[in-house]
This record gives C-alpha cells, sequence and structure tokens, in this order.
C-alpha cells in the first residue's frame, strides 16, 4: 500500500508540473481526460530506467509527499477550481513559520539537547489531534470554516489510522517539505491566472469599447 | 470530526518502555573452565568488507552479516552472511543485493552499508540496514526486513521514516535491545551537519513507536552500543567524532530509554571508530575498542565490574603498525557462555574469534590474540 500511494503521488508531482508550466504560458485548457497531463505521468510510473521506473528515481530523490500535499497538488491537476481558496504566499509563510520551522530547524541546531522535539510528538500525537480539534471549532466559532481545507485534513486524519504511509508520525501525513514549494506554487499559479484574466477582460473591454490595444 | 476520531482510535496507549534485561548468573555459581580462545576463518567472496553484525538462530548457530563489494560505497555493494556453528562455517551467501531491495522497497538504492541482524521471538532473522538512494551516507535511511528462511530471502521491506526533513540521515550500526512488550530497542544515529545519537523503539513489523535524541557535549557522538543493566536502567558508550576531545562517550537512561541523559566520557580514547559493547552472563560489561587517539590498528577489549561506570583493559584481539584497521566490532555471547566477536579486518574481510570469560580474566593484555597476517 505504501509503494502504490508512493509510485502515484509521484505520477500526480510530474502531471502537477505540466499543469503548472502550461498555466504560465496561458494554456489552461486541456485536452479530453486530461490526457497531456496523465499520459506523462503514466510514463514515469511505468518507464524503467536501470531496472526501477521513473517514479522510484523520484522516490528515492525526495520521498513521498504528505498526504496534504498530495490532495492539493492532485486537486490542482484535476480541477483547479476545486482548490481552497487558492492559497497566498502569506499562508506559505505561516505555515513555515508555525508548523516547518519548529519541526525542521532542531536538524540544524547545534544544541542537540531539545527541550521539547515536536516531530517525536507525532508518533503518540493526542496534543497533535487536540490541537486541531481547538483549531476546527475556534473557526466554527468565528464562521471561518474553509470545508475542503477542513476536508483534506480529514482525509489526511484517517488515512494516518489506515498507515497508508511508509511513516506512522502523524506529522508525515500533514506536512513535509515539499508542502511549502506547492502552497508557493498554487500562490504564483493562481496570480498568473487572475492577471491573464484581468488583462483579457481589459482588452475585451477595450474592444467593445472601440479602442485600439 | 471523522479524521479526528478515526486519527484518535488508532493511537495506541502508552505502556511505560521496559528493557528485558537478562539475569545475571553469579560468578562463583559458573563452571569454572579453562581459559578458551578460538579463531574462526570466514569465507571472502568481496575485495572490501566492512561492519558486521552477529547474532544466534534459534538452532544455536551464529549468524555473521556484513556489507561487502569491490568498495564502499560501491553499487555493487550486498549484504553478505555467513553461518557458524560448532566453530565452523557451515554456510554463507549472498543475502541482500540493492537490486532486491529496490524491488522490496519500490525506490532507486544505489548502494547498502551498516547491516544490523537480530532474531525476533518468532525465531525470523530480521535485518536492518542502511541504504542510500541519492548522495553519500548522509542522505542515508534505514530499512528493516524480515526473514523466515534464516537471511537467505526477504519477504517485507519496511523504510523506517526517523527524520522529518525527507528522511535524510539515519543510520544504524550496533545490535539491537529487547523489551519487554515485544518491541525492539535500535540504536541509531543522525549524521548531517551534525551527529547524534538516537533511541528508537520499534515493533518487529517495522513501526516506530519512540525516538529519542541522546545528548552530547562531549563533541559530536554517534553509533550508541546500548546495554540493559535492568528493566528501567541502560547504558550506551558512543564514538566520538570530535578530534579535541577523543575519547569514548557515554549516556545512560533511568527510564526505559523514554530520555537519555549525557555521563561523564570514559577513559579510553577514541579514534572516530564504532564501539561495541555486551552485558556478559555474569553481569560485567564488555566493550571492544580502537584505543587510539588516531588510527584503528590496535582493537582491544575492556571490561566494567560496575555498569560502565569504569573500565580496565583486558586482552588485546589485534595489533599492527599504522596504517591497519581492525575496527567495527560485534559481540554475542552464546547460552553456554563462549564469547564471539567479529570485525572488520583490513577492510579486506571480516574476522571472528570466540573465547571465554576464563580467557578475559588471564593477565596478558599486551600480546595480541590474532596474527596480524592474513
Amino acid at each position: 500500500m505504501h509503494a502504490i500511494y508512493g509510485l502515484f503521488a509521484q505520477g500526480v508531482i510530474v502531471a502537477m508540473i505540466i499543469r503548472f508550466v502550461r498555466e504560465i504560458f496561458g494554456r489552461k485548457n486541456l485536452a479530453p481526460l486530461g490526457i497531456e497531463l496523465w499520459i506523462p505521468a503514466a510514463i514515469v510510473l511505468i518507464v524503467p530506467i536501470a531496472g526501477v521506473s521513473l517514479a522510484g528515481h523520484l522516490r528515492g530523490l525526495w520521498g513521498d509527499p504528505s498526504i496534504v500535499t498530495f490532495l492539493l497538488l492532485f486537486l490542482y491537476t484535476v480541477h483547479p477550481s476545486s482548490l481552497p481558496n487558492r492559497p497566498r504566499l502569506s499562508t506559505s509563510v505561516l505555515v513555515s513559520l508555525f508548523v516547518m520551522l519548529p519541526l525542521y530547524l532542531p536538524l540544524f541546531l547545534l544544541n542537540q539537547n531539545l527541550p521539547v522535539d515536536l516531530y517525536a510528538i507525532g508518533w503518540h500525537p493526542k496534543l497533535i489531534l487536540i490541537a486541531i480539534a481547538v483549531i476546527a471549532f475556534g473557526c466554527v466559532i468565528m464562521r471561518r470554516m474553509e470545508p475542503r481545507w477542513t476536508n483534506i485534513i480529514a482525509i489526511a486524519l484517517i488515512a494516518s489510522s489506515t498507515g497508508l504511509m511508509e511513516s506512522n508520525n502523524l506529522w508525515d501525513y500533514l506536512v513535509d517539505p515539499g508542502l511549502l514549494f506547492t502552497i508557493a506554487l498554487l500562490a504564483i499559479a493562481g496570480s498568473i491566472t487572475s492577471f491573464l484574466s484581468s488583462r483579457m477582460h481589459e482588452s475585451i473591454k477595450n474592444l467593445s469599447s472601440g479602442k485600439q490595444t | 470530526m471523522i479524521g479526528l476520531a478515526a486519527a484518535g482510535l488508532h493511537m495506541r496507549g502508552s505502556i511505560e518502555p521496559r528493557f528485558a534485561a537478562s539475569s545475571v548468573i553469579d560468578a562463583q555459581k559458573q563452571e569454572s573452565a579453562s581459559a578458551l580462545f578460538l579463531p574462526i576463518e570466514l569465507p571472502r567472496p568481496t575485495p572490501s568488507a566492512h561492519a558486521s553484525s552477529v547474532a544466534f538462530m534459534p538452532d544455536g548457530s551464529l549468524l555473521i552479516a556484513w556489507f561487502g563489494g569491490t568498495r564502499e560505497g560501491a553499487d555493487d555493494v550486498a549484504i553478505q552472511m555467513a553461518r557458524v556453528k560448532d566453530g565452523r562455517v557451515q554456510d554463507s551467501w549472498t543475502s541482500l543485493t540493492c537490486e532486491q531491495l529496490e524491488g522490496l522497497t519500490h525506490r532507486v538504492i544505489r548502494t547498502l552499508g551498516n547491516p544490523v541482524v537480530w532474531i525476533d521471538a518468532d525465531g525470523r532473522v530480521q535485518l536492518n540496514v542502511v541504504s542510500v538512494s541519492y548522495g553519500g551516507w548522509s542522505g542515508s535511511s534505514v530499512n528493516q526486513l524480515q526473514s523466515e528462511d534464516g537471511g537467505k530471502n526477504w519477504s517485507k521491506a519496511q523504510r523506517l521514516i526517523l527524520s522529518p526533513l525527507f528522511n535524510l540521515s539515519t543510520l544504524v550500526r550496533n545490535q539491537v535491545v529487547a523489551m519487554q512488550d515485544g518491541t525492539i530497542g535500535l540504536p541509531a544515529y543522525h549524521e548531517l551537519l551534525h551527529k547524534w545519537g538516537m533511541w528508537v523503539r520499534v515493533t518487529t513489523e517495522g513501526r516506530v513507536l519512540q525516538c529519542e535524541r541522546m545528548p552530547s557535549n562531549v563533541g559530536e557522538l554517534l553509533q550508541p552500543a546500548v546495554v540493559a543493566l535492568s528493566a528501567t536502567d541502560a547504558v550506551a558508550v558512543l564514538r566520538n567524532t570530535n578530534s579535541a576531545q577523543p575519547v569514548v562517550g557515554r549516556s545512560a537512561t533511568e527510564d526505559g530509554g523514554q530520555t537519555w541523559a549525557l555521563k561523564v566520557a570514559l577513559d579510553i580514547p577514541n579514534p572516530n571508530a564504532s564501539i561495541s559493547m555486551i552485558r556478559l552472563a555474569d553481569g560485567s560489561l564488555l566493550i571492544a575498542a580502537n584505543p587510539l587517539v588516531n588510527g584503528r590498528n590496535v582493537l582491544q577489549l575492556f571490561r566494567s565490574r560496575d555498569g560502565g561506570a569504569s573500565w580496565t583493559a583486558s586482552r588485546t584481539i589485534e595489533r599492527s603498525a599504522p596504517g591497519g584497521e581492525f575496527s567495527y566490532p560485534s559481540f554475542a555471547q552464546s547460552a553456554d557462555g563462549i564469547i564471539y566477536l567479529s570485525y572488520t579486518w583490513q577492510r579486506k574481510g571480516i574476522r571472528l574469534c570466540a573465547f571465554n570469560s576464563a580467557w578475559l580474566d588471564a593477565s596478558d593484555t599486551e600480546k595480541p590474540a590474532m596474527e596480524s597476517a592474513p
């Protein structure tokens, strides 16, 4: 099960990159079934290099993405408008400050005598689950609940209970180093889309008012 | 709510970890035996060999695992194994190649290293082995494999995820410690940028339950060798990479491995070399180390009768001119009290010797027990 998830996730990463590059060049429309995305993804899964599929090489290079990253990549690839409100760059900064830095920074610190090892909490994640419940409750009270984010987190939690990934640390289902890049790329893609559509609106407006562009 | 409930239900209740420390046999009750020392020749199927690990099989034979190939880090490195019974090699074989591990883990594997072999309560051979996909040892990770046929074939492989950043740089070297609840304490270490020892508790299926850092102030300590002294107490000795304070590091726990405290370093030099430690049937501790500031050309034993606080020099296993290498030792003691020691011999092969407690107690500590010639 670990391998199926890991290999399939590499295919989705490749499909996402192709979609992102297409979006940068303003090519939003896809052929039926999105074959220009999924054929390269299938090649990555099937074609071997030195006895190992390309997906196996990618797994060796950067590992498997967290479930949250995977779902964001998948949603962006198949149906960008189904994403939770396009994450902004400020979101990625917040995520890095509040979650990722405390997780990753100790790996670079000289002082190895940590008062609290945040990553180790993920093996007995009672505190993380309580924190998620408190944040969710706060969002409900403040009427700031974003159903799509809620669904993504819920799927990640359910996946952790099924042991879908190699890791049994809850953090690895929620965040990974690629999440920051993913959110940043989605923010950039969102900005490009907004910029292009505003340019298009402006052109149409100018044309309809008889001005030359 | 469903997600929280699912994740909450899946959580294991935290049971206080306890070591399955073996009981001590009163030294006076042990049968008096004459000194015994027996060198055992192992096959050398590859030009280079390193980092052996030993464990007793349910039938009483000794299983030895090491990595060998054209050189350390080469893509033809494989895990070699041999089985010794009654002082003779019964069988030897190539146990695990990079290609085989690729097939089991579905990811590219460039090289293998540092096998740690152990037998679980069901008699299965378990292997923790370091693998590298890209980069050097700093980019490595630890895998756990199971074999139902004595290490010939491997049916399961679980990659242990121990680091949040691409699982970079986790390695193993020394023997596991059995826990009362059937889980295993796996001494591990991290060596990307900074180095530290780790105590990892895993199930026989490779599920990580706990991972603690071992503190490190005297230098950058790694490759812990851990022995349990009681259900709650254990001591670790660690390789020291700090050339300014080149002595064997020491750490200890009093709560079943949940927390580790730095202890006064041993008065034994350490030239950035691996150490092995075992608790003998009489309760004393035995270390095999390279007691030099530079070089690994002396392999000597040291014994402690006070739980690792003080150590006295015991027999010398090998000695050569500078440039020689007798390193990466590994211990096991049989049910009849014979101690087996394997180690890297000049990076060309693995040597194995067997001796008893009476031989350790003999006074000649300087004369090497093994001939240096191959």
